[in-house]
């Protein structure tokens, strides 16, 4: 010992590694044995942790308030928010549930189109299924209307917002809803135009001149509209909806009362609709239309630079979501009214024709969803804060104090959010112009067409080349990806379903249930494979008629 | 002066000091050669990115060889690569007048002044920039409106359709000119961003080499009379050849597989028209939007080679007089 000392002592630099890596494993060591136990609360307490990324102003502090009346009824725990950005929510969860170090509670549901992929995979693996509890009642609505209902019955929605179609299983717990309506600045609006505002796209264009008029007069420039590529898509799907909504029971082939990417996709190429068809082209123009009145190259403008100009008086409206609605307030100087995106009438002589109605919102799911994790060292008190958050009058007030929408029945929004209530008549989307294997093309070719540098014709024809060259590869690749999404699911509830049964022992009842649930899953994977199936059949059915009409 | 062979038994003797290296080389081979050998691996496959994937030989090579985008992509790329060569120029030039300067104290504190700016974090400048060209409230185009060269930019541009010099009207007066929104003036705009094009590292590469001069050599030349421009040409160029090798290399590399800017600027479709899709984005776009990781991996492997071939040519072409 004292020889391998002697020697040791002749190499500080090598002593001082070994050191620091023993050290390092310490730390690393002991932070990961706390965490297994649940981080250190004050005086003991039980520690619940929860992530999100409303960084937005007020939720925090509306979040505050609920976790200090639950401290109030449960003062053995402490409940504490993480926040992170929403640039590095993703990454930060994917580490974290890797790692074994994940929070109790985490909003799920963000990250890009990959992360939509893989929140699946991650509901399998590291959150709680929370299907046992979602029939039973939530205690908190003790001496309500819900008392006697099932947690998933209070939900205005069912709870669909927490459901996964793939594993079909409950994992999240939404807390709030979120509609898209068109914001301005009232005095402006007033001043320009009237207390009224708009109910129709022509007097809509008639308030946009005069606002460019106004911001002339006054020697700025007034920009009527506040937008970018973001902001841009929420009216582009309105008028869509509106003007194309017809083409649902021509398009839906397999009769599930929507229609895929594939099955528009596979009526564009082989012809069976044209771009070049009155209401799709009318479509198109509309939205060309109506960018006259956005920034110059809005398309490029991202969302933060969009709500910069509305905030700072450069703009007059701004089409965004419910979920902006405290932060527009709080931020403007100016006096902030809602309405909604408004649709040519059915006397305008260029589009009202085509004209069905507005875009339904009946299938509003719950959002804001939370989920617990499976490395929770309290996983009962996480559910307990989460029924808390959700009953009757703790969503509410929540949901008052955030100024978000409510999602439990009977719980009644602030005045201010009636115009967001959720549209329940309408029309739901019929036509999706961004085929499999054209996104890329599309969303080059857009710009393009709505500033002008393209005409109509001259966009189609590029569009349709792109069909023509990458379709057939985009639509094998989408169906191939979605089968092996599909086989890894299976993979998963296969687990899933010895995992239950493992953790069951003894409980019999509990292993029945898995069985059950597994069986559910089997079922609702043949169908889904059934639905890939007959799309491909479409697919290949109308490629087949177009190559044949071709000669 | 001839390499001297390390022995087996100097490596036994000096066996710590071979053991600090390990936890580098065991990080470095983890993080940076295991996925490069695995994109090439993965470049043969049809693959999502995630677990399954299908041997496909050579098929995601002979897709990019008929990628039209992936054509242009190398052609845009080009363009940068040209524009990235002349934005050279500003650095070498800067550090020669760095190095110039007579007094000590004065030359250290512009050294100081090139470093400061280091601390500004990459995206803040980044949104500065973006903020520069914003159409409505951009710095840009209240400089040009203000000084009536946006009107003069639209004379000339009227000129130009009428001669038909040019097919499209960029500039028309009273409307405010979208940098990043208009195919014809993002790839400009992409080449104009960060002005004047004074990159702090390549300054201090060049100035480390400057700083090697030995003062006798620029006796010499005033003895010979040399002027300030034939010091320039005849001295400092040639002697610090081995600097402007390096941030070639560095150019080649940074260019050829760069989309970052790209991505933060113009999003992943390359701008309206995809006017700035680069190799790298469109490598992108194929593994985290399209998922189609496996094809990805093969324009890399593609990217990689072209960056070798460039490099060696580079290497060939820049002669180090040393």
């Amino acid at each position: 010992m004292r020889h391998l000392w002697t020697r040791l002592r002749r190499y500080p630099a090598l002593l001082l590694l070994i050191t620091v890596y023993v050290v390092s494993c310490l730390v690393v060591g002991v932070n990961a044995l706390r965490a297994r136990g649940g981080a250190p609360g004050s005086e003991g307490k039980k520690v619940l942790r929860f992530a999100h990324w409303q960084l937005e102003p007020g939720i925090r502090s509306a979040l505050d308030r609920l976790i200090a009346n639950y401290h109030e009824l449960h003062p053995d725990v402490e409940v504490r928010q993480i926040l992170i950005p929403e640039e590095g929510y993703f990454r930060w969860v994917n580490t974290q549930l890797i790692g074994r170090t994940a929070p109790d509670m985490i909003e799920c549901g963000l990250g890009g189109t990959v992360a939509w992929a893989l929140w699946p995979k991650f509901y399998a693996r590291y959150f709680m299924p929370l299907d046992r509890y979602v029939d039973e009642p939530n205690p908190y609505n003790k001496g309500t209307p819900l008392e006697e209902a099932p947690w998933r019955k209070t939900y205005f929605d069912e709870m669909e917002g927490g459901y996964d179609d793939s594993l079909q299983s409950y994992y999240r717990v939404p807390l709030s809803a979120f509609t898209v309506r068109l914001y301005y600045n009232k005095p402006l609006i007033e001043e320009v135009w009237g207390e009224q505002f708009p109910q129709t796209y022509e007097a809509f264009i008639e308030l946009c001149e005069a606002l460019e008029e106004h911001g002339r007069q006054q020697g700025r420039r007034l920009v009527p509209i506040s937008g970018s590529g973001y902001n841009f898509r929420q009216f582009f799907d309105a008028f869509q909806t509106a003007l194309t909504a017809d083409y649902l029971r021509q398009l839906d082939r397999d009769y599930d009362g929507s229609v895929s990417r594939i099955e528009s996709g596979a009526a564009i190429y082989a012809g069976t609709v044209s771009m070049t068809e009155p209401a799709i082209r009318a479509n198109f123009e509309l939205v060309r239309e109506l960018s006259e009145y956005f920034p110059q190259g809005y398309m490029s403008l991202d969302r933060d630079e969009a709500v910069f100009l509305f905030l700072q008086g450069h703009a007059a409206m701004i089409s965004t979501g419910s979920w902006d609605f405290q932060s527009l307030h709080v931020q403007s100087e100016f006096e902030i009214a809602v309405a909604d995106i408004p649709l040519p009438s059915r006397d305008n002589p260029r589009y009202g024709r085509y004209v069905a109605g507005p875009r339904t919102e009946a299938g509003l799911e719950g959002g804001f969803p939370m989920a617990i994790t499976k490395t929770s060292a309290h996983p009962d008190e996480a559910l307990d804060f989460l029924q808390y958050a959700s009953s009757l009058k703790k969503n509410e007030e929540l949901n008052r104090n955030m100024f978000w929408l409510p999602v439990i029945k009977g719980a009644r929004p602030r005045d201010e959010l009636k115009p967001f209530a959720p549209r329940i008549e309408g029309y739901s989307p019929a036509i999706n112009y961004e085929g499999p294997g054209v996104e890329l093309t599309y969303g080059q070719l857009t710009p393009e067409f709505l500033s002008g540098k393209l005409s109509y014709e001259q966009f189609v024809e590029r569009l349709m080349d792109a069909y023509r060259r990458e379709s057939a590869g985009g639509v094998y690749e989408y169906v191939k990806n979605n089968q092996q999404t599909l086989t890894q699911q299976m993979r998963f509830a296969a687990l899933r379903r010895a995992d239950m049964t493992g953790a069951a022992g003894a409980g019999a009842s509990v292993t029945g249930s898995s069985e059950t649930q597994y069986k559910r899953i089997m079922e609702a994977y043949v169908g889904q494979v059934g639905s890939y199936n007959n799309e491909i059949r479409t697919w290949v059915e109308l490629a087949r008629s177009s190559k044949a009409d071709r000669g | 002066m001839p390499r001297e062979r390390i022995r087996f038994a100097q490596v036994r003797r000096h066996w710590s000091l071979y053991a600090l290296m390990v936890p580098t080389l065991v990080l470095v081979a983890m993080f940076m050669y295991l996925p490069a050998i695995s994109g090439v691996y993965h470049s043969f496959y049809r693959w999502d990115g995630d677990e399954l994937a299908t041997y496909v030989g050579m098929r995601n090579y002979r897709q990019a060889f008929g990628d039209p985008e992936l054509g242009w992509a190398f052609v845009r790329v080009g363009i940068l690569f040209g524009a990235s060569l002349f934005k050279m120029v500003p650095s070498i030039v800067t550090a020669v007048v760095i190095h110039r300067i007579t007094r000590d104290r004065l030359r250290y504190f512009y050294r100081l002044l090139f470093v400061v700016p280091m601390v500004i974090p990459w995206m803040v400048g980044l949104l500065i920039w973006k903020f520069f060209y914003n159409p409505v409230v951009g710095l840009l185009n209240r400089f040009l409106s203000t000084t009536g060269i946006l009107d003069i930019l639209a004379a000339m541009n009227t000129w130009a359709v009428k001669a038909n010099v040019v097919e499209s009207v960029i500039f028309q007066v009273g409307r405010n000119p979208a940098w990043l929104g208009d195919s014809d003036l993002a790839l400009a705009a992409y080449i104009f961003w960060g002005f004047p094009w004074i990159g702090v590292i390549g300054v201090l590469i060049y100035l480390s080499g400057l700083e090697k001069i030995p003062h006798s050599v620029y006796e010499c030349a005033d003895l010979d009379g040399v002027g300030w421009f034939g010091k320039f040409l005849y001295i400092e160029l040639p002697l610090i050849a081995t600097q402007v090798r390096i941030n070639l290399v560095l150019l080649i590399i940074g260019v050829l597989k760069g989309y970052g800017l790209v991505l933060v600027l113009l999003g992943e479709t390359g701008g309206p028209g995809g006017a700035v899709m680069v190799p790298g984005l469109y490598m992108y776009y194929n593994a985290f939007v399209k998922r189609e990781a496996g094809y990805a991996c093969a324009i890399g492997i593609l990217v990689f080679f072209v960056i070798l071939a460039l490099t060696y040519v580079n290497n060939k072409l820049v002669r180090v007089e040393r």
